[in-house]
């Protein structure tokens, strides 16, 4: 972590690294779908592939979560509600969007599951609903709160 | 249709301040300074109230409504 970190900035930084792990998660689902529609032995080779990615989504959402803990962030804070970040109201906003858009896909998926991929278990198109919703919320997030680098010109330094 | 403008700017331009000095100031990030200056994200009421307290300023000092028509209590 870095030295005089505010607590908003390890708030942040929890958020974006949740972002990542939920994007690394969807690339976990994609490959663990693939599995149902290609041959044994590449499966097999995909689902290797698959294994450290769960790691790596470890690796990079349980500091963040320790930093939270130790700023005492992950107590109940009644009365205070509101987004008080940005980047806070944008993770609401692009959960809000993977939910609407994981519900359509299901919607998809239980018509299509007649008439395509008839064949396929049901983990197959849990997987799929799975993948769409951690896409959309990890993507929606990174495009809604990126920064679009605004002026910041009165400050000791920059004046 | 009604929009929240905001001169926190014209403040931290008296106060020679940057967005970074303003968010450590009231527990915030520079970028949700940022972000509440052009417009992109209304703040909530608690964040309001920080930065009209830091300033010194009654909150409306800060933030106004434009082409907010909502009737106040006198009117008939």
């Amino acid at each position: 972590m870095a030295p005089h970190q505010s607590a908003a900035q390890t708030l942040e930084k929890f958020m974006q690294r949740t972002a990542i792990g939920t994007f690394l998660l969807a690339v976990s689902y994609t490959i663990g779908t693939a599995e149902f529609l290609v041959p044994a032995d590449m499966a097999e080779t995909l689902n290797i592939i698959q294994k450290p990615i769960g790691l790596l989504v470890i690796l990079i959402v349980a500091p963040a979560v320790w930093s939270l803990k130790r700023i005492g962030a992950l107590k109940p804070r009644p009365g205070c509600d509101e987004p008080e970040s940005f980047v806070k109201d944008m993770l609401a906003r692009a959960s809000t969007l993977a939910f609407s858009v994981t519900f359509v896909t299901l919607l998809a998926l239980q018509v299509l599951s007649d008439k395509i991929f008839t064949d396929q278990p049901p983990a197959f198109f849990i997987g799929i609903a799975l993948m769409v919703s951690l896409y959309v919320f990890s993507v929606s997030f990174f495009v809604l709160s990126r920064d679009t680098g605004d002026d910041d010109d009165f400050g000791e330094d920059g004046a | 249709m009604t929009s929240l403008d905001n001169r926190i700017r014209v403040y931290r331009a008296e106060h020679r301040m940057s967005q970074a000095d303003l968010a450590e100031k009231i527990g915030v990030t520079r970028k949700t300074i940022s972000t509440i200056e052009v417009g992109r994200f209304v703040p909530s009421t608690i964040i309001a109230l920080k930065i009209a307290k830091y300033f010194a300023v009654p909150v409306e000092e800060i933030f106004k409504l434009e082409d907010d028509d909502t009737p106040t209590v006198g009117d008939t």
